[in-house]
């Protein structure tokens, strides 16, 4: 039974590697479909809003890893062949998505209805409006929280492990059934968690800061 | 509410802006009680009035940020009582300035005002800029280009604001209360955009509380 030892932290070291691939694209991909849903939260076209309203909903209301199973089992019993990291990764883009298309809904409607009307008065186009001014806008409130919010996702890729993605977590499994040395084991995966998530959270303080600060006045 | 024309010829060329017999209510409140007025070509419009009596709405109707219950608006040749209307055709001739400013926060000023002209009249970014600068210069904030709104006082902001409004070069301008919020130090600034914009023969409705 050999100890915990550099072999091991090496092994630790490449699924925490796996764990910033996998949040990576679920943030990439989270966040294309964030958008989307968004978008969809404030358009002018009811079907589309109580859509992406239904999706949100039900996301929210179902435990991640029952979507990672889903993704996982889920897509091969429908006859497609995927990956533990793509089927991760869709399943986190469908878990991101839904919490990114609130917040950021939240945030573009947090624009005050003036700006909405001085932009309709310069004739520009709805679209226009959207990108050019609102958005723009939307995206300095909502920065902070963005930000915030990838420490959420660093830690649930660990949700991964169970649909045998060799991420942080998975690889600590494997270590601790080699070496039965679970504390040692678990609390340097812990230690890595934290060192990749306290500079996140640093940051979003920091942009926080930074934007309470540049606002003054009306 | 302002006066109350009696017009013998209806539609006259020169009348920009015509109110004829306009309700308006929000929820129970009637806040536009058959009101009427026309401004011509060139003119200076004044609606003077205590708060509430409607002369924001009155604008706003006019610029079809509200739609009136009753009654017959025509602007520069739009009828906006029309269900045809197109919207966009109407903010091209009608320019309004806003008591709150309403300038984009995240943008300079010259690109507050180069924004609609690139976009809306796709003017290269060389027209758009000597655009803006002569728009500056015709509001006396040419040396603000490249600051941000909020780097600007308020009544810095306000002429800003017009400026944004004349470079889309309107029919009429619409002034909301824009001196209201405004220090008699800072409204005096701003008066004198307007006289000169007067001078200059730009027709205008503008609401104030005294």
């Amino acid at each position: 039974m050999p100890t915990f030892g550099l072999m091991h932290l090496q092994f630790l070291l490449q699924g925490a590697l796996w764990t910033i691939a996998l949040s990576a694209c679920a943030f990439l991909g989270g966040a294309l479909m964030g958008l989307l849903i968004a978008l969809c939260r404030v358009s002018a076209l009811a079907p589309l809003r109580g859509m992406a309203s239904a999706y949100i909903q039900i996301v929210q209301g179902v435990p991640l890893l029952v979507i990672m199973f889903a993704g996982y089992f889920g897509l091969p019993a429908l006859g497609v062949g995927v990956s533990p990291l793509i089927a991760a990764t869709l399943s986190m883009t469908v878990w991101v998505g839904a919490y990114f298309g609130e917040f950021w809904r939240g945030a573009i409607q947090a624009v005050p209805r003036a700006q909405w009307e001085a932009a309709e008065c310069l004739a520009l186009t709805s679209t226009q409006r959207m990108f050019k001014v609102i958005i723009p806008q939307a995206i300095r409130n909502a920065t902070p929280g963005t930000v915030g919010f990838m420490v959420q996702i660093v830690k649930n890729t660990s949700l991964a492990s169970a649909v045998s993605f060799v991420d942080l977590t998975r690889a600590g499994q494997l270590i601790n059934n080699s070496t039965f040395q679970p504390f040692i084991t678990f609390t340097v995966v812990a230690l890595i968690y934290f060192l990749l998530c306290y500079p996140l959270s640093v940051l979003s303080r920091r942009l926080e800061l930074r934007l309470a600060r540049g606002v003054r006045g009306a | 509410m302002g006066p109350v024309v009696q017009f013998a010829d209806a539609s006259s060329a020169n009348d920009i802006v015509v109110l004829r017999d306009v309700h308006k209510r929000f929820g129970s409140v009637e806040v536009l009680k058959g009101v009427s007025f026309q401004v011509r070509r060139g003119e200076v419009m004044v609606l003077i009035g205590k708060s509430g009596s409607g002369k924001s709405t009155a604008l706003r109707c006019i610029d079809r940020l509200e739609k009136v219950d009753k009654g017959h608006i025509q602007v520069c040749g739009h009828v906006l009582t029309d269900p045809g209307l197109k919207l966009r055709q109407l903010r091209l001739d009608v320019g309004i300035v806003f008591q709150s400013y309403n300038l984009f926060p995240h943008l300079t000023i010259a690109d507050n005002i180069m924004l609609a002209p690139r976009s809306v009249k796709k003017m290269s970014k060389a027209q758009a800029s000597s655009l803006a600068a002569q728009c500056l210069a015709q509001v006396g904030l040419s040396e603000k280009a490249d600051a941000y709104p909020e780097q600007l006082s308020g009544g810095q902001q306000q002429r800003a604001g017009i400026a944004r409004s004349l470079a889309m070069q309107p029919k009429v301008l619409l002034l909301d209360e824009v001196t209201s919020a405004l220090d008699p130090q800072l409204k005096g600034e701003v008066l004198r955009v307007i006289e000169r914009l007067a001078e200059d023969g730009m027709t205008m409705s503008w609401s104030r509380t005294r």
